[in-house]
């Protein structure tokens, strides 16, 4: 997954429901439930952000986490989410 | 000779014709113990389904119900299949009536004046756990499926199934309990058959106290510990069935159920010692 190129974006017409601080999906045909991490990405993607972006934006929320590890985490939620279908990816 | 004989479900008005089925017939109050069921001749009312046996092979001929989804890939080879099968197709025949009833995998149990609702899917050990709760005289509000109608707990009616053999963890007392209250057992399932002070009716209502996710442990004493309203709600909807409804709806009763009644997680080894637990708890 490349860094700048591409921009993500939270799908329209999905629902968003909190409880207990993470976040319940609503779609035509599905409810998904995100796990905290998971949740923080799907709230950072309310606006189109590239990977780098995103990366930057949850190491600013989360300082005393590895950047390594974000970046893998990020990844992982986007690819996730992708599968998902509920984010759009646009060049 | 043919024999054709009508099986009427009295309380939804539904009937199967079967064809030379009377063994079928002989054992389905085993699954259906909640329900009247009456068997007698066809009439002009055209029934779901007729059932018939040719030599050693079932078919299920629709008339005005859906049928298993697997009835034709994978043929019923016993008479337990074709019983757990109609089990299984008068759930979703009263679903596909009830789009208003929400219904979710997963066991309930009334201990004290109220239901505790066990969200949990197949080879969770709902089962067993239900078995010892009935061998300590509790009733059985359903084992597999729970109808929730406004916010209250719909029994389905059916028995409690439990795959056999049983887990070697079981007491003698439990043991003696199953074998002593066995409505049908055959071929890798067996019905239970409840004590009379603890039959649960088609269509019976009831008030829940609480939710309980299921924790099984491999050794350890029983334990309740609170759980959260967003773990509750991801089991009640990973085991949701209903798919009619949108998904907002779903969505927003699930949540109203998980979040206004007690909500517990149960962690246990031995499934008697979690009975006792829950009884002490919630009695």
């Amino acid at each position: 997954m490349n860094g700048d190129n591409v921009k993500f974006a939270q799908r329209r017409h999905i629902k968003t429901k909190m409880v207990d601080n993470e976040a319940f999906l609503i779609t035509r045909t599905t409810i998904k439930h995100l796990n905290p991490t998971a949740t923080l990405v799907w709230y950072l993607l309310q606006n189109p952000t590239t990977l780098n972006e995103l990366c930057d934006n949850l190491y600013a929320l989360m300082p005393t986490i590895d950047k390594s590890v974000i970046r893998q985490d990020a990844t992982h939620c986007l690819k996730n989410f992708e599968k998902l279908a509920i984010i759009n990816a646009r060049r | 000779m043919e024999n054709l004989r009508r099986v009427t479900f009295v309380k939804t008005g539904w009937a199967i014709d079967f064809l030379n089925c009377d063994d079928v017939i002989a054992n389905l109050p085993a699954a259906f113990s909640g329900w009247q069921i009456k068997v007698g001749k066809p009439s002009a009312k055209p029934p779901r389904a007729i059932i018939s046996k040719r030599g050693k092979r079932w078919t299920w001929k629709i008339v005005d119900g859906a049928k298993p989804r697997d009835w034709d890939s994978i043929p019923p080879q016993s008479v337990m299949r074709v019983v757990t099968d109609i089990h299984d197709a008068a759930i979703y025949w009263y679903l596909h009536e009830h789009s208003n009833v929400l219904c979710i995998h997963g066991a309930a149990a009334k201990i004290g004046n109220s239901v505790i609702c066990f969200p949990a899917r197949g080879r969770s050990g709902k089962s067993i756990l239900m078995a010892c709760l009935a061998a300590r005289n509790i009733p059985i509000f359903a084992d597999d499926v729970i109808g929730l109608k406004a916010n209250r707990a719909f029994a389905l009616g059916f028995a409690p199934r439990l795959r056999t053999p049983l887990p070697d963890v079981l007491t003698i007392d439990t043991l003696s309990f199953l074998l002593s209250h066995t409505a049908y057992d055959a071929s890798g399932w067996r019905y239970l058959k409840p004590q009379e002070s603890c039959k649960v009716q088609f269509g019976e209502k009831q008030d829940f106290t609480a939710n309980v996710l299921l924790q099984r442990i491999d050794r350890g004493p029983a334990t309740l510990s609170p759980a959260r309203t967003a773990d509750i709600l991801h089991a009640l909807i990973s085991e949701n069935i209903i798919r009619i409804l949108p998904m907002e709806t779903i969505f927003r009763r699930l949540h109203r159920f998980a979040s206004t009644h007690q909500k517990w997680t149960l962690s246990y080894s031995d499934p008697q010692e979690a009975a006792d637990l829950l009884i002490e708890k919630f009695q």
